[in-house]
């Protein structure tokens, strides 16, 4: 379909003009008018200054895991991801963006560098003692007791990061999977993450491995697989799925005291409460920072907004949880600029049409679809499913009470909270819509999502419940762009803005392009 | 003196111009994407890995 | 052989949900209570009072409704389920108890909860949570769970004994049933069987899905006639199978096989007898129900048990079965869309072809037998590679 010959305009704006065909690499940078383009050329140093500084860390094993692993090379294009990011972005929302952006950038080198500093496969380190590994979606908090252990992430950089900075990266292993047996309509994460393993791409961390069942089915079975590939000791930490019913609290803090057990066991470290305890207050203050930007992302001058509002919540759930001073920086830096856009009454995202609330599972080699809906129709993405997610108030009144919070933390973490444990989590999409005052859900239907597509047909029944807010399907395939690409998902919403909502696009030279050989 | 911190401030600049055309030009994802992943995929498939379950 | 005398009265059985025996059972105001995993114990749900039936599915082949609600990319038995309770086909229920094992299952019992297709005023969902690995910890939760989910609501409910008398005696009826299909299912280890594995798939079948009280006389009749019966003069197929993985409760599946020249040994697979079938012994110091909790998460083969011990006894078990039953290769199956399964099928393949080197067919499977042909196809080629196999082995 030829959108340009039905809807021709006479000074037509030609974003995509600035890209090479095909690749999606800018030709040049975009131009923002000279305070903002100035502002994002200074951002962009300060990111080459990080990444300077990440090598800088341990520049030996770091170059050695460059060319170790397959997944370490796609974090070259972070300044590409970065300017996909922001495209479009202008005053306060390009600054909070940044402030966002900087503030994960520096956790994931950090967190790549101690990688690199603990992998044994580049010889004898005594930081891998130190170290434990932690399965997928669990967060830090729970090594909180542990002052001196450095608490990995397993599967993050390999699998979701690595799939947001190169589209091409997981459909690597993907295919290893695949030919192993797995069939494609099996969760994209899980089964990117078991090839990595398969492929011995993982690094040699860690004193120890601690497994889980978060988010769902697919990550309790991967990480069967993945165990047999690490050489340390390692133990699953099942939590209840049922969270909702107050009587599985019991349970869960069993699981926690095994997990700090274990933890003792393995890194001959003591847990020390107060630590533990203190490390929660920040994980609350975090929380509240997060409560605190809720109110102004629900008015119409926020200056959070598109893909960042999402993915800054996720790292600083997944990396953070109090651990890392930086991330409150950043919250209250991008605060106070949010309070100064509502004292001057500045709308940050001028081209809005209609407010956008993100759910299910997203396409995350799309990652920067809501910067696309922006730019090409004016849908601004006030949250995401994600942000829901975590934002559990921990009671530091006593270890016991604080270890139950931390599991109530990780039952509600990222994907789980709304897609096991209980229809009524996926249905709070429409008073989450209404919370933020968006007049539009854009439901992602991932097919490999057996839990967020169980409720489907029941979404569809209740938006007869719900007429001022119209629902928008957009089917994925999570981390395989090549059964659902890109232009798959665009036109999918074209047909939805065109059709239903009768509207013209803000930009049609967005609306079909192709960009599979693009990261 | 003067010659050296007049060096000095002409590196400075030549660097700030420098990284600006960088920027601009977006030559530093030209770069990763033409040249070095390409590379670096060829490096990779060229190595033998212990791939098994 | 001679037909078995009840056989074509147990297959008509299998014909429906809501069958013969159900409904005089049903008559005599007993309380059917319906549920799908193995997680909820079948004894428990047999209590003086009740019954237990297992929900199929059968002759199911469109789900239109329930695909508008779980979507085509899920479960096809969940599915079916979901399709056949709208339809009107578990009216009959006084309870679902269901089991938050797998995404799938957990969104079709919410179904049941959202949509309210058993039109049965007395009629309740609950759902519980499972637990993940068999320790001790684990093994209170489990109970915990049960008597809270299970047990209480049974007595609340329905005023059903839950005292250790009757769950004595709900574990007297469970190990009279399983020492009759277990006596039935040693049949098939001998060299040349007098019974096939369609016609054990069958008489395990029935013993899920009708009162046990009501289908145990049959069975005892089935068990006398298996004792005299003869068997072919020569063995009539050309390898024995062992069949493991997900949800098998289609005899035709077991038929297909047969029909290909392998007869089905021995059954690992969801609504098989293993796990299922065996005696529940209650250890001193217990109670009757902490016996059955225990037995359940002990036998438990579910892929998604994630301590070592269970990933390392689905193996045993798989390697055990091969050698009792004298299995030449393992036929490994899932169902489409299942995650459990797809991954447990992956990693034992895996140890199958490098560690065990015992043949090994990898298959998926829709609910409802659809491709036929594609599935004959490989289950020939997997036969001949087995006598291929043994001819060079000799």
């Amino acid at each position: 379909m030829d959108w340009k010959k039905i809807y021709p305009r006479r000074k037509e704006k030609n974003t995509r003009a600035r890209f090479h065909d095909r690749t999606g690499i800018a030709k040049h940078r975009e131009w923002r008018g000279l305070k903002d383009t100035w502002y994002d050329y200074t951002q962009w140093a300060v990111n080459l200054g990080i990444m300077a500084q990440f090598v800088a860390k341990s520049p030996i094993r770091i170059v050695r895991g460059m060319l170790e692993y397959r997944w370490m090379s796609a974090y070259l294009g972070s300044l590409h991801w970065i300017d996909k990011s922001m495209e479009g972005l202008r005053g306060p929302a390009l600054r909070v963006a940044h402030i966002h952006m900087h503030a994960i950038m520096r956790g994931s080198t950090d967190h790549i560098a101690n990688m690199m500093k603990g992998d044994r496969r580049f010889g004898p380190t005594k930081a891998a003692d130190k170290q434990v590994l932690l399965e997928q979606a669990m967060s830090t908090e729970i090594t909180a007791g542990f002052p001196n252990v450095t608490p990995l992430s397993m599967e993050a950089f390999q699998g979701l990061l690595g799939c947001y900075m190169d589209q091409n990266l997981p459909t690597f292993y993907l295919d290893i999977m695949e030919h192993y047996g797995l069939p494609s309509d099996s969760c994209r994460l899980s089964a990117t993450s078991t090839g990595v393993a398969i492929n011995d791409d993982y690094p040699q961390n860690g004193a120890c491995l601690i497994v889980n069942n978060m988010p769902c089915d697919s990550s309790t079975m991967n990480s069967q697989l993945i165990e047999r590939r690490f050489r340390i000791p390692s133990m699953p930490a099942c939590l209840p799925i049922r969270w909702e019913d107050p009587k599985t609290d019991a349970y869960a803090l069993t699981q926690m005291k095994a997990v700090i057990k274990f933890i003792e066991e393995n890194t001959g470290e003591t847990f020390d409460p107060e630590a533990f305890l203190s490390r929660m207050e920040k994980h609350n203050q975090e929380v509240r920072t997060e409560m605190e930007q809720w109110e102004y992302m629900r008015t119409p001058y926020t200056p959070f907004g598109m893909t960042l509002v999402n993915l800054f919540h996720v790292f600083f759930y997944t990396f953070s949880g109090g651990k890392l001073p930086y991330v409150q920086t950043a919250q209250k830096k991008a605060l106070a600029i949010a309070q100064k856009a509502f004292a001057e009454k500045i709308n940050c995202f001028p081209k809005t049409r209609h407010r956008l609330l993100i759910y299910g599972g997203p396409g995350c080699y799309n990652f920067h679809f809501p910067t696309w809906l922006y730019n090409c129709w004016g849908l601004l993405t006030i949250a995401q499913m994600d942000n829901m997610e975590g934002n559990v108030l921990i009671d530091t009144s006593s270890v016991d009470a604080a270890l139950v919070g931390v599991a109530h933390n990780y039952e509600h973490s990222i994907m789980r909270r709304h897609l096991t444990g209980g229809y009524q989590h996926l249905f709070e999409c429409w008073q989450d819509a209404q919370r933020f005052c968006c007049d539009m859900i854009l439901m992602y239907d991932d097919i490999t999502c057996k839990g967020a597509m169980g409720l489907a047909g029941m979404i569809n029944d209740q938006c007869k419940e719900h007429p001022e807010i119209h629902l928008m399907w957009v089917s994925n395939d999570m981390f395989d762009h090549r059964t659902i690409s890109r232009n798959d998902m665009r036109h999918q919403v074209n047909q939805y803005m065109t059709a239903v909502m009768q509207e013209e696009p803000l930009d049609a030279s967005l609306m079909d392009y192709d960009d599979d050989e693009g990261w | 003196m003067t010659i050296k911190l007049g060096k000095i401030a002409g590196v400075c600049v030549g660097l700030l111009v420098g990284s600006m055309l960088v920027y601009w030009f977006n030559l530093d994802n030209k770069l990763i994407y033409y040249v070095v992943r390409p590379l670096l995929n060829r490096w990779y498939g060229s190595r033998k890995r212990d791939v098994r379950l | 052989m001679k037909d078995l005398k009840h056989l074509i009265y147990f297959e008509n059985l299998l014909q429906e949900a809501n069958n013969e025996l159900v409904q005089q059972a049903v008559k005599e105001g007993k309380w059917a209570l319906g549920y799908n995993c193995f997680y909820i114990p079948e004894t428990l749900l047999n209590l003086p009072g009740c019954f237990s039936s297992r929900l199929r599915a059968p002759n199911c082949v469109s789900t239109d409704v329930a695909t508008y609600y779980l979507t085509n990319h899920n479960c096809p038995y969940t599915r079916s389920i979901l399709e056949r309770a709208i339809e009107g086909g578990y009216n009959y229920l006084n309870a679902l108890f269901g089991a938050e094992a797998c995404s799938a299952m957990d969104r079709m019992e919410e179904h049941f909860d959202l949509l309210h297709p058993v039109k049965n005023d007395k009629f309740y969902t609950i759902i519980i949570d499972t637990p993940l690995k068999s320790d001790e910890n684990n093994l209170k939760y489990y109970e915990a769970e049960l008597r809270d989910k299970v047990v209480q609501p049974l007595h609340d409910q329905f005023g059903v004994d839950t005292s250790e008398e009757a769950m004595r005696e709900a574990i007297k009826d469970h190990n009279d049933i399983s020492r009759i299909i277990t006596k039935i299912g040693d049949y098939r280890k001998a060299a040349n069987p007098r019974i096939t594995g369609y016609e054990f798939h069958v008489i395990q079948l029935v013993s899920e899905v009708c009162p046990h009280y009501l289908i145990k006389p049959y069975l005892e009749e089935t068990l006398e006639e298996l004792k005299s019966r003869k068997p072919e003069k020569k063995f009539p197929f050309r390898a024995r199978v062992e069949v493991y993985g997900s949800e098998v409760d289609d005899p035709e599946f077991t038929k297909l096989i047969e029909s290909c020249g392998a007869m089905v040994v021995a059954d690992r697979y969801c609504f098989g007898s293993k796990p299922g079938r065996e005696q529940i012994e209650i250890r001193d110091g217990e109670t009757a129900f902490e016996a059955i909790c225990r037995h359940y998460l002990e036998t438990s083969l579910c892929p998604r048990f994630m301590s070592g011990d269970k990933i390392e006894q689905r193996t045993e078990v798989m390697r055990e079965l091969a050698e009792e039953y004298k299995a030449d290769g393992i036929i490994l199956q899932n169902m489409k869309f299942c995650e459990f399964w797809s991954y447990e099928k992956v990693l034992q393949n895996y140890i199958l072809l490098n560690e065990l080197h015992i043949p090994c067919c990898t298959i998926e499977k829709e609910y409802a037998i659809g491709s036929i042909g594609q599935l004959r196809t490989r289950f020939q080629a997997f036969v001949e590679s087995l006598e291929i196999k043994k001819i060079n082995q000799q």
